[in-house]
């Protein structure tokens, strides 16, 4: 039986006084994809950032492989194992290529591979020959993949991905879904926000699925995908943008 | 002629301590967005230290001994400011401003119990207080040292904040905070660490500019609107920023105190306002001041 990589227990957060997180539970199998649904405004990304300790006021409980995580400052939560690629990518615009990669280096974990920059430039070759570069100078597509490696070089026991398809062309959205196929295979496990619902349907082994904040839906994403009237309800049209 | 020559290198020399004095208030804004109004105090402190110990002949202590004791004290004292005080009041900019600027009081008023009301003249050490002639004119030779090790100063920290993982670790976090924290950057050790940086060049400024200033009561009075000038000029956070802007302000302070000794401060804050108006990130950096 596969374990818990992440179990969350009523987790709730706050921004001010609206209470946008309400009793959010759900659990990610050890080396699978979860994919977080919901429309705009769900509460996907304020549940990502919780996770890592960057939502101020939050409640409830976080285990990371069954240690409670939830009461951590972000660094801590980083470096017990929980990976960031934010929405929005957020790489450090002002540093390198190389620099962004180099400073998010964390020690490696016991029984796995441990990601170093050669074989973050082997999965995405067009960073090597930006290394150089300014990171902010780079294409949206190009700064998706400098996140995603950015969040690997800390060796993350579970990485969270906040819409990586977002604002890219088709192309690159192809790129980066095969890429998390293969960090998967490699028995990485992640949850994936996503508002491109094919994405997500090609990915991801089970879904939860937000409506202003509060959980409408846990459980396999096969249910979610014959499930017309759940997609019609919590996600808008069928395909999403 | 030999007048131009004294002026510019004072306007230099005063550049290059105001360098040693906002780089580092310049990275403690830039990183933890913390006006620290107690880095005048550092200098002052500084000066101080760097004043008894030079002035005490039977040790016969050297400059650079002085300065490197001083930055350590100040680097020490720094330290013990951000985690014990400093490290409470995140996000609360007025209760920082109120903060930092009371210890700047307990500060002075403690030199002031200290070393007494009387300015403290500094030696300019032996080696370096006979001018150096060249094609007919006299050069200070002390202005010239001083500059010379503000470059150097600058060199160093560009190196540290360029070329090293602390440095970048340090850029990531005043480019992005929260994402720094969230990529595992431990930044509550860099604020120590850079406000220990900050604070020991302060004091060691102090060192250093004890032979031109002397130690007196409200040296840091003095110092501290010119480093937040330079801060605002150059950009803050940004250590092109503190070096250009310190050596436009050394120059305009020196020049305009000199030619039209009434306007002096109007001569000073004018810059400063236009690049508030106009560009208020500051010649070299993001973020509006």
């Amino acid at each position: 039986m596969a374990s818990d990589a992440l179990a969350i227990e009523g987790l709730n957060a706050w921004y001010g006084d609206s209470h946008v997180l309400q009793d959010v539970s759900f659990r990610l199998r050890d080396g699978e994809i979860l994919a977080l649904l919901g429309r705009n405004g769900a509460g996907k990304s304020t549940c990502v950032m919780s996770l890592m300790g960057l939502v101020a006021r939050r409640a409830g409980d976080v285990r990371l492989f069954g240690e409670s995580v939830a009461r951590l400052a972000p660094e801590t939560i980083s470096r017990r194992g929980i990976g960031l690629v934010p929405q929005g990518r957020r790489i450090f615009s002002t540093l390198t290529v190389r620099e962004n990669l180099l400073v998010a280096k964390l020690p490696p974990r016991a029984g796995r591979a441990a990601w170093n920059i050669e074989r973050i430039y082997d999965l995405f070759p067009r960073l090597r020959e930006r290394e150089r570069q300014l990171a902010g100078s780079m294409s949206g597509g190009e700064q998706q993949m400098l996140a995603i490696g950015r969040a690997l070089m800390g060796n993350p026991r579970v990485l969270l991905l906040d819409e990586p398809s977002e604002g890219l062309a088709p192309l690159i959205v192809a790129e980066v879904g095969r890429t998390i196929a293969r960090l998967k295979s490699e028995g990485q496990s992640i949850v994936l926000v996503e508002q491109n619902l094919r994405v997500a349907l090609d990915l991801a082994d089970s879904a939860v699925i937000l409506t202003t904040g509060r959980c409408v839906y846990a459980g396999s994403i096969e249910d979610v995908r014959d499930n017309e009237a759940l997609i019609a309800q919590n996600l808008g049209v069928f395909g999403g943008h | 002629m030999q007048f131009w020559i004294i002026q510019f290198l004072n306007s230099l020399a005063l550049g290059g301590l105001l360098f040693l004095l906002s780089s580092g208030f310049s990275l403690i804004f830039g990183l933890m967005r913390l006006a620290n109004l107690t880095h005048g105090a550092f200098f002052m402190v500084g000066a101080y230290i760097g004043a008894s110990l030079l002035r005490q002949r039977v040790v016969g202590m050297d400059l650079w001994l002085a300065a490197l004791l001083a930055g350590i004290a100040l680097a020490a004292l720094g330290g013990l400011l951000e985690r014990l005080v400093l490290r409470r009041l995140a996000g609360n900019s007025l209760g920082q401003v109120l903060v930092t600027l009371g210890v700047a009081f307990i500060l002075s008023d403690a030199c002031l119990l200290v070393w007494g009301g009387d300015p403290i003249p500094v030696p300019t050490p032996r080696a370096l207080a006979r001018p150096i002639f060249f094609a007919g004119l006299a050069f200070p030779t002390y202005r010239l040292v001083v500059i010379v090790v503000s470059v150097v100063v600058a060199v160093g920290l560009h190196a540290l904040l360029e070329r090293t993982r602390i440095g970048a670790m340090i850029r990531a976090g005043v480019d992005d905070m929260p994402i720094a924290r969230a990529v595992g950057i431990r930044v509550s050790r860099l604020f120590t660490a850079v406000f220990c940086l900050g604070a020991g060049l302060a004091g060691a400024a102090g060192v250093l500019g004890g032979p031109i200033f002397s130690a007196y009561p409200g040296l840091d009075a003095d110092m501290l609107p010119l480093a937040l000038i330079v801060v605002i000029l150059g950009g803050v956070g940004s250590l092109a920023g503190a070096f250009v802007g310190s050596f436009i302000i050394g120059a305009i302070y020196t020049f305009g105190s000199t030619l039209f000794p009434d306007l002096a401060y109007f001569i000073l804050f004018l810059p400063m306002i236009v690049v508030i108006a106009y560009r208020p990130e500051g010649l070299f950096g993001r973020i509006a001041a």
